[in-house]
Protein backbone atom coordinates (compact mmCIF):
# COMPACT_ATOMS: atom_id res chain seq x y z
CA UNK A 1 0.00 0.00 0.00
CA UNK A 2 1.25 3.47 -0.88
CA UNK A 3 1.41 6.37 1.58
CA UNK A 4 -1.16 8.17 -0.56
CA UNK A 5 -3.57 5.27 -0.06
CA UNK A 6 -3.04 5.37 3.69
CA UNK A 7 -3.74 9.11 3.69
CA UNK A 8 -7.01 8.45 1.86
CA UNK A 9 -7.93 5.80 4.40
CA UNK A 10 -7.18 8.18 7.25
CA UNK A 11 -9.29 10.88 5.56
CA UNK A 12 -12.15 8.44 5.19
CA UNK A 13 -11.76 7.34 8.80
CA UNK A 14 -11.87 10.96 9.93
CA UNK A 15 -15.15 11.46 8.10
CA UNK A 16 -16.80 8.10 8.63
CA UNK A 17 -15.33 6.15 11.53
CA UNK A 18 -17.61 6.41 14.56
CA UNK A 19 -18.84 9.92 13.88
CA UNK A 20 -19.81 11.30 17.30
CA UNK A 21 -23.46 12.28 17.68
CA UNK A 22 -24.42 15.68 19.14
CA UNK A 23 -23.44 16.05 22.79
CA UNK A 24 -26.48 15.72 25.10
CA UNK A 25 -25.15 18.58 27.22
CA UNK A 26 -28.21 19.18 29.39
CA UNK A 27 -28.60 15.51 30.21
CA UNK A 28 -24.91 15.13 31.02
CA UNK A 29 -24.81 18.30 33.08
CA UNK A 30 -27.86 17.22 35.09
CA UNK A 31 -26.05 14.00 36.02
CA UNK A 32 -22.79 15.75 36.86
CA UNK A 33 -24.58 18.50 38.78
CA UNK A 34 -26.48 15.99 40.91
CA UNK A 35 -23.30 14.07 41.70
CA UNK A 36 -21.34 17.22 42.49
CA UNK A 37 -23.77 19.06 44.74
CA UNK A 38 -22.78 17.35 48.02
CA UNK A 39 -19.10 18.03 47.26
CA UNK A 40 -19.80 21.66 46.44
CA UNK A 41 -21.59 22.10 49.73
CA UNK A 42 -18.48 20.77 51.46
CA UNK A 43 -16.29 23.21 49.50
CA UNK A 44 -18.45 26.08 50.67
CA UNK A 45 -17.67 25.31 54.34
CA UNK A 46 -14.90 27.81 54.96
CA UNK A 47 -12.11 27.41 57.48
CA UNK A 48 -13.02 28.93 60.80
CA UNK A 49 -10.73 31.96 60.93
CA UNK A 50 -11.87 34.64 63.30
CA UNK A 51 -12.69 37.17 60.58
CA UNK A 52 -14.69 34.67 58.58
CA UNK A 53 -16.50 33.43 61.66
CA UNK A 54 -17.52 36.99 62.46
CA UNK A 55 -18.70 37.53 58.87
CA UNK A 56 -20.72 34.34 58.89
CA UNK A 57 -22.27 35.09 62.26
CA UNK A 58 -23.10 38.59 61.11
CA UNK A 59 -24.67 37.28 57.93
CA UNK A 60 -26.74 34.64 59.71
CA UNK A 61 -27.81 37.14 62.35
CA UNK A 62 -28.75 39.65 59.65
CA UNK A 63 -30.88 37.10 57.86
CA UNK A 64 -32.60 36.02 61.08
CA UNK A 65 -33.29 39.60 62.14
CA UNK A 66 -34.50 40.41 58.66
CA UNK A 67 -36.76 37.37 58.63
CA UNK A 68 -38.29 38.16 62.04
CA UNK A 69 -38.75 41.82 61.13
CA UNK A 70 -40.34 41.01 57.82
CA UNK A 71 -42.51 38.40 59.49
CA UNK A 72 -43.83 41.01 61.86
CA UNK A 73 -44.30 43.47 59.08
CA UNK A 74 -46.05 40.88 56.97
CA UNK A 75 -48.32 40.10 59.90
CA UNK A 76 -49.27 43.73 60.30
CA UNK A 77 -49.67 44.21 56.59
CA UNK A 78 -51.94 41.25 56.07
CA UNK A 79 -54.04 41.48 59.22
CA UNK A 80 -54.20 45.25 59.45
CA UNK A 81 -53.15 45.07 63.09
CA UNK A 82 -50.09 47.24 63.58
CA UNK A 83 -49.91 46.13 67.20
CA UNK A 84 -49.30 42.49 66.25
CA UNK A 85 -46.52 41.06 68.35
CA UNK A 86 -44.09 38.22 67.91
CA UNK A 87 -46.14 36.41 70.54
CA UNK A 88 -49.09 36.52 68.16
CA UNK A 89 -46.96 34.81 65.57
CA UNK A 90 -45.89 32.24 68.11
CA UNK A 91 -49.53 31.64 69.06
CA UNK A 92 -50.27 30.44 65.58
CA UNK A 93 -51.39 33.32 63.41
CA UNK A 94 -50.84 32.44 59.78
CA UNK A 95 -48.07 34.39 58.11
CA UNK A 96 -47.78 34.27 54.35
CA UNK A 97 -44.38 32.58 54.06
CA UNK A 98 -44.03 33.27 50.38
CA UNK A 99 -44.48 37.01 50.91
CA UNK A 100 -41.86 36.98 53.63
CA UNK A 101 -39.34 35.29 51.39
CA UNK A 102 -40.15 37.71 48.59
CA UNK A 103 -39.51 40.68 50.85
CA UNK A 104 -36.27 39.15 52.08
CA UNK A 105 -35.25 38.64 48.47
CA UNK A 106 -36.01 42.24 47.53
CA UNK A 107 -34.08 43.54 50.53
CA UNK A 108 -31.11 41.36 49.66
CA UNK A 109 -31.28 42.39 46.00
CA UNK A 110 -31.28 46.05 47.00
CA UNK A 111 -28.16 45.49 49.07
CA UNK A 112 -26.53 43.59 46.22
CA UNK A 113 -27.46 46.45 43.89
CA UNK A 114 -25.72 48.88 46.23
CA UNK A 115 -22.62 46.69 46.41
CA UNK A 116 -22.37 46.12 42.66
CA UNK A 117 -22.98 49.79 41.89
CA UNK A 118 -20.31 50.75 44.40
CA UNK A 119 -17.92 48.21 42.91
CA UNK A 120 -18.64 49.24 39.33
CA UNK A 121 -18.13 52.90 39.92
CA UNK A 122 -15.04 52.74 42.14
CA UNK A 123 -11.52 52.02 41.05
CA UNK A 124 -9.07 50.03 43.15
CA UNK A 125 -7.89 52.14 46.06
CA UNK A 126 -5.75 49.76 48.04
CA UNK A 127 -6.11 46.94 50.52
CA UNK A 128 -8.63 48.62 52.79
CA UNK A 129 -11.16 49.17 50.05
CA UNK A 130 -10.70 45.66 48.65
CA UNK A 131 -11.15 44.17 52.11
CA UNK A 132 -14.31 46.23 52.67
CA UNK A 133 -15.80 45.06 49.37
CA UNK A 134 -14.75 41.45 49.98
CA UNK A 135 -16.33 41.43 53.46
CA UNK A 136 -19.52 43.05 52.16
CA UNK A 137 -19.67 40.53 49.30
CA UNK A 138 -19.00 37.63 51.68
CA UNK A 139 -21.94 38.65 53.84
CA UNK A 140 -24.24 38.96 50.82
CA UNK A 141 -22.94 35.67 49.44
CA UNK A 142 -24.13 33.92 52.59
CA UNK A 143 -27.56 35.50 52.27
CA UNK A 144 -27.73 34.64 48.59
CA UNK A 145 -26.97 31.01 49.30
CA UNK A 146 -29.58 30.94 52.03
CA UNK A 147 -32.11 32.40 49.59
CA UNK A 148 -31.15 29.79 46.99
CA UNK A 149 -32.60 27.20 49.35
CA UNK A 150 -35.94 28.98 49.74
CA UNK A 151 -39.07 28.88 47.55
CA UNK A 152 -38.15 32.18 45.83
CA UNK A 153 -35.33 30.39 43.99
CA UNK A 154 -37.91 28.12 42.34
CA UNK A 155 -38.93 31.01 40.11
CA UNK A 156 -36.71 30.44 37.03
CA UNK A 157 -35.84 34.11 36.60
CA UNK A 158 -35.00 34.59 40.27
CA UNK A 159 -33.10 31.30 40.29
CA UNK A 160 -30.99 32.41 37.34
CA UNK A 161 -30.33 35.77 38.94
CA UNK A 162 -29.31 34.19 42.26
CA UNK A 163 -26.93 31.86 40.42
CA UNK A 164 -25.35 34.82 38.61
CA UNK A 165 -25.16 36.74 41.87
CA UNK A 166 -23.58 33.80 43.65
CA UNK A 167 -20.80 33.74 41.06
CA UNK A 168 -20.05 37.45 41.13
CA UNK A 169 -20.27 37.65 44.93
CA UNK A 170 -17.91 34.68 45.25
CA UNK A 171 -15.49 36.47 42.95
CA UNK A 172 -15.82 39.73 44.88
CA UNK A 173 -15.38 38.00 48.22
CA UNK A 174 -11.97 36.82 47.03
CA UNK A 175 -10.88 40.32 46.01
CA UNK A 176 -7.59 41.49 47.50
CA UNK A 177 -5.35 44.50 47.06
CA UNK A 178 -2.99 42.30 45.04
CA UNK A 179 -4.00 42.22 41.37
CA UNK A 180 -7.05 44.29 42.28
CA UNK A 181 -7.15 46.10 38.92
CA UNK A 182 -6.81 42.89 36.95
CA UNK A 183 -9.34 40.97 39.06
CA UNK A 184 -11.80 43.86 39.06
CA UNK A 185 -11.63 44.22 35.29
CA UNK A 186 -12.39 40.55 34.91
CA UNK A 187 -15.32 40.69 37.34
CA UNK A 188 -16.70 43.83 35.64
CA UNK A 189 -16.41 42.09 32.29
CA UNK A 190 -18.49 39.18 33.62
CA UNK A 191 -21.06 41.58 35.07
CA UNK A 192 -21.44 43.33 31.72
CA UNK A 193 -21.57 40.12 29.76
CA UNK A 194 -24.28 38.60 31.91
CA UNK A 195 -26.05 41.94 32.32
CA UNK A 196 -26.32 41.07 36.01
CA UNK A 197 -27.04 44.51 37.39
CA UNK A 198 -29.83 45.32 34.93
CA UNK A 199 -31.30 41.88 35.45
CA UNK A 200 -31.14 42.36 39.23
CA UNK A 201 -32.91 45.72 39.02
CA UNK A 202 -35.62 44.37 36.73
CA UNK A 203 -36.34 41.41 39.01
CA UNK A 204 -36.25 43.52 42.18
CA UNK A 205 -38.51 46.15 40.66
CA UNK A 206 -41.04 43.56 39.52
CA UNK A 207 -41.12 41.99 42.98
CA UNK A 208 -41.38 45.37 44.66
CA UNK A 209 -44.32 46.38 42.47
CA UNK A 210 -46.00 43.07 43.08
CA UNK A 211 -45.94 43.43 46.82
CA UNK A 212 -46.03 47.22 46.94
CA UNK A 213 -42.97 47.32 49.11
CA UNK B 1 -7.24 34.18 32.07
CA UNK B 2 -10.95 33.57 32.53
CA UNK B 3 -10.37 29.85 32.87
CA UNK B 4 -8.04 30.41 35.80
CA UNK B 5 -10.77 32.36 37.57
CA UNK B 6 -13.32 29.69 36.78
CA UNK B 7 -11.04 27.09 38.30
CA UNK B 8 -10.73 29.18 41.46
CA UNK B 9 -14.50 29.48 41.59
CA UNK B 10 -14.94 25.73 41.19
CA UNK B 11 -12.61 25.27 44.15
CA UNK B 12 -14.92 27.57 46.12
CA UNK B 13 -17.89 25.39 45.22
CA UNK B 14 -19.57 27.65 42.65
CA UNK B 15 -21.84 25.53 40.47
CA UNK B 16 -22.04 28.01 37.60
CA UNK B 17 -18.25 27.95 37.27
CA UNK B 18 -18.34 24.16 36.96
CA UNK B 19 -20.99 24.52 34.29
CA UNK B 20 -18.89 27.04 32.38
CA UNK B 21 -15.85 24.73 32.41
CA UNK B 22 -18.04 21.82 31.38
CA UNK B 23 -19.49 23.79 28.44
CA UNK B 24 -16.02 24.80 27.31
CA UNK B 25 -14.48 21.34 27.27
CA UNK B 26 -17.24 18.79 26.91
CA UNK B 27 -17.23 18.62 23.10
CA UNK B 28 -13.68 17.41 22.77
CA UNK B 29 -13.98 14.90 25.61
CA UNK B 30 -17.23 13.61 24.13
CA UNK B 31 -15.76 13.21 20.63
CA UNK B 32 -12.68 11.40 21.89
CA UNK B 33 -14.70 9.02 24.08
CA UNK B 34 -17.16 8.23 21.31
CA UNK B 35 -14.44 7.63 18.73
CA UNK B 36 -12.82 5.23 21.17
CA UNK B 37 -15.93 3.32 22.26
CA UNK B 38 -18.45 3.79 19.43
CA UNK B 39 -21.13 3.51 22.10
CA UNK B 40 -23.25 6.47 23.20
CA UNK B 41 -24.13 5.11 26.64
CA UNK B 42 -20.50 4.30 27.43
CA UNK B 43 -19.48 7.73 26.16
CA UNK B 44 -21.98 9.39 28.49
CA UNK B 45 -20.54 7.44 31.41
CA UNK B 46 -16.99 8.38 30.44
CA UNK B 47 -17.80 12.08 30.08
CA UNK B 48 -19.69 12.14 33.37
CA UNK B 49 -16.93 10.34 35.23
CA UNK B 50 -14.24 12.52 33.66
CA UNK B 51 -15.82 15.79 34.78
CA UNK B 52 -16.77 14.51 38.23
CA UNK B 53 -13.19 13.33 38.78
CA UNK B 54 -11.78 16.56 37.39
CA UNK B 55 -13.92 18.83 39.58
CA UNK B 56 -13.35 16.62 42.60
CA UNK B 57 -9.56 16.64 42.17
CA UNK B 58 -9.15 20.22 41.05
CA UNK B 59 -7.05 20.91 44.15
CA UNK B 60 -4.39 18.71 42.51
CA UNK B 61 -4.35 20.87 39.38
CA UNK B 62 -1.33 23.11 39.83
CA UNK B 63 -1.75 25.08 36.64
CA UNK B 64 1.66 24.09 35.24
CA UNK B 65 0.00 22.75 32.09
CA UNK B 66 -3.21 23.79 30.36
CA UNK B 67 -6.40 22.73 32.09
CA UNK B 68 -7.47 21.01 28.87
CA UNK B 69 -4.37 18.76 28.95
CA UNK B 70 -5.06 17.84 32.56
CA UNK B 71 -8.71 17.14 31.75
CA UNK B 72 -7.82 15.07 28.69
CA UNK B 73 -5.41 13.00 30.77
CA UNK B 74 -8.33 12.15 33.06
CA UNK B 75 -10.55 11.43 30.05
CA UNK B 76 -7.91 9.10 28.57
CA UNK B 77 -7.50 7.27 31.87
CA UNK B 78 -11.27 6.88 32.33
CA UNK B 79 -11.73 5.78 28.71
CA UNK B 80 -9.01 3.14 28.88
CA UNK B 81 -10.43 1.81 32.15
CA UNK B 82 -13.91 1.59 30.65
CA UNK B 83 -12.59 -0.15 27.54
CA UNK B 84 -10.69 -2.68 29.63
CA UNK B 85 -13.72 -3.39 31.79
CA UNK B 86 -16.04 -3.80 28.84
CA UNK B 87 -13.62 -5.55 26.50
CA UNK B 88 -15.48 -8.84 26.64
CA UNK B 89 -18.81 -7.15 26.01
CA UNK B 90 -17.77 -5.21 22.93
CA UNK B 91 -19.60 -7.05 20.21
CA UNK B 92 -18.90 -4.32 17.66
CA UNK B 93 -15.15 -4.81 17.89
CA UNK B 94 -14.08 -8.09 16.41
CA UNK B 95 -10.93 -9.97 17.32
CA UNK B 96 -7.94 -9.30 15.12
CA UNK B 97 -7.90 -12.80 13.71
CA UNK B 98 -11.29 -12.17 12.10
CA UNK B 99 -9.78 -9.69 9.68
CA UNK B 100 -9.16 -12.32 7.00
CA UNK B 101 -12.72 -13.53 7.03
CA UNK B 102 -14.16 -10.04 6.94
CA UNK B 103 -12.05 -8.82 4.07
CA UNK B 104 -12.82 -11.96 2.14
CA UNK B 105 -16.50 -11.12 1.93
CA UNK B 106 -16.15 -7.67 0.40
CA UNK B 107 -19.11 -6.70 -1.75
CA UNK B 108 -19.02 -3.02 -2.74
CA UNK B 109 -16.02 -0.71 -2.36
CA UNK B 110 -17.59 2.16 -0.33
CA UNK B 111 -19.60 0.08 2.04
CA UNK B 112 -16.73 -2.29 2.62
CA UNK B 113 -14.11 0.38 3.05
CA UNK B 114 -16.14 1.88 5.86
CA UNK B 115 -16.74 -1.49 7.44
CA UNK B 116 -13.12 -2.50 7.02
CA UNK B 117 -12.01 0.81 8.45
CA UNK B 118 -14.02 0.21 11.60
CA UNK B 119 -12.47 -3.19 11.93
CA UNK B 120 -8.98 -2.10 11.05
CA UNK B 121 -9.05 0.65 13.67
CA UNK B 122 -10.63 -1.69 16.19
CA UNK B 123 -7.84 -4.20 15.51
CA UNK B 124 -5.28 -1.80 17.00
CA UNK B 125 -4.49 -2.27 20.65
CA UNK B 126 -5.89 0.43 22.92
CA UNK B 127 -2.79 2.59 23.24
CA UNK B 128 -2.12 2.64 19.49
CA UNK B 129 -5.79 3.21 18.73
CA UNK B 130 -5.90 6.06 21.21
CA UNK B 131 -2.95 7.82 19.61
CA UNK B 132 -4.35 7.28 16.11
CA UNK B 133 -7.81 8.55 17.09
CA UNK B 134 -6.42 11.55 18.96
CA UNK B 135 -4.00 12.65 16.26
CA UNK B 136 -5.40 11.54 12.93
CA UNK B 137 -9.13 11.71 13.65
CA UNK B 138 -9.49 14.39 16.33
CA UNK B 139 -6.56 16.66 15.54
CA UNK B 140 -4.75 16.57 18.90
CA UNK B 141 -1.11 17.64 18.66
CA UNK B 142 1.72 15.30 19.60
CA UNK B 143 2.34 17.45 22.69
CA UNK B 144 -1.31 17.22 23.78
CA UNK B 145 -1.27 13.47 23.28
CA UNK B 146 1.96 13.11 25.24
CA UNK B 147 0.54 15.20 28.10
CA UNK B 148 -2.70 13.23 28.11
CA UNK B 149 -0.96 9.87 28.14
CA UNK B 150 1.84 10.88 30.47
CA UNK B 151 4.53 9.90 27.98
CA UNK B 152 7.36 11.79 26.25
CA UNK B 153 6.46 13.38 22.91
CA UNK B 154 8.81 10.95 21.15
CA UNK B 155 6.84 7.99 22.52
CA UNK B 156 3.57 9.50 21.30
CA UNK B 157 5.04 9.99 17.83
CA UNK B 158 6.43 6.46 17.76
CA UNK B 159 3.06 5.03 18.76
CA UNK B 160 1.33 6.95 15.99
CA UNK B 161 3.85 5.72 13.47
CA UNK B 162 3.35 2.15 14.67
CA UNK B 163 -0.45 2.51 14.58
CA UNK B 164 -0.32 3.71 10.96
CA UNK B 165 2.01 0.86 10.02
CA UNK B 166 -0.38 -1.65 11.56
CA UNK B 167 -3.29 -0.17 9.62
CA UNK B 168 -1.27 -0.30 6.41
CA UNK B 169 -0.45 -3.97 7.08
CA UNK B 170 -4.07 -4.72 7.81
CA UNK B 171 -5.22 -3.33 4.46
CA UNK B 172 -2.27 -4.86 2.58
CA UNK B 173 -3.22 -8.28 3.88
CA UNK B 174 -6.82 -7.63 2.85
CA UNK B 175 -5.77 -6.63 -0.66
CA UNK B 176 -3.62 -9.71 -1.08
CA UNK B 177 -6.50 -11.88 0.01
CA UNK B 178 -8.81 -10.13 -2.43
CA UNK B 179 -6.33 -10.75 -5.27
CA UNK B 180 -6.22 -14.41 -4.36
CA UNK B 181 -10.02 -14.58 -4.36
CA UNK B 182 -10.24 -12.77 -7.74
CA UNK B 183 -7.77 -15.15 -9.31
Amino acid sequence: MKNQDLDEIIDTARQEHRIPPAVPKDKLWARIDAAREPHRAASRVVRPTFGRAVSWCAAVAAVLVLGVALGRWSEQFENGTPESSPIAVAQGRVVNGSAVYDRMAVTMLDRADALLTDFRTQSCQGDAQSTRLATWAGSLLSETRLLMNTPVAKDPEMGRLLTDLELVLAQLSGLTGIRCDEDSAWIRDGLERRDTLDHLRTVASARRDRFAL
Amino acid sequence: MEERRLIQDVKRGVASAERALFETHVDRVWRLAFRMTGDEALTEDIVQDTFIRAFGNLADFRGDAAFSSWLHAIAVSVTLNVLRKTRRLRDHELPREDMTTLSAVRAGPDHDLRRDLDRAVASLDENHRLVFVMHDLEGFTHEEIADSMGTPVGTAKARLSRARAKLRDWFDRGEMLQLELDS
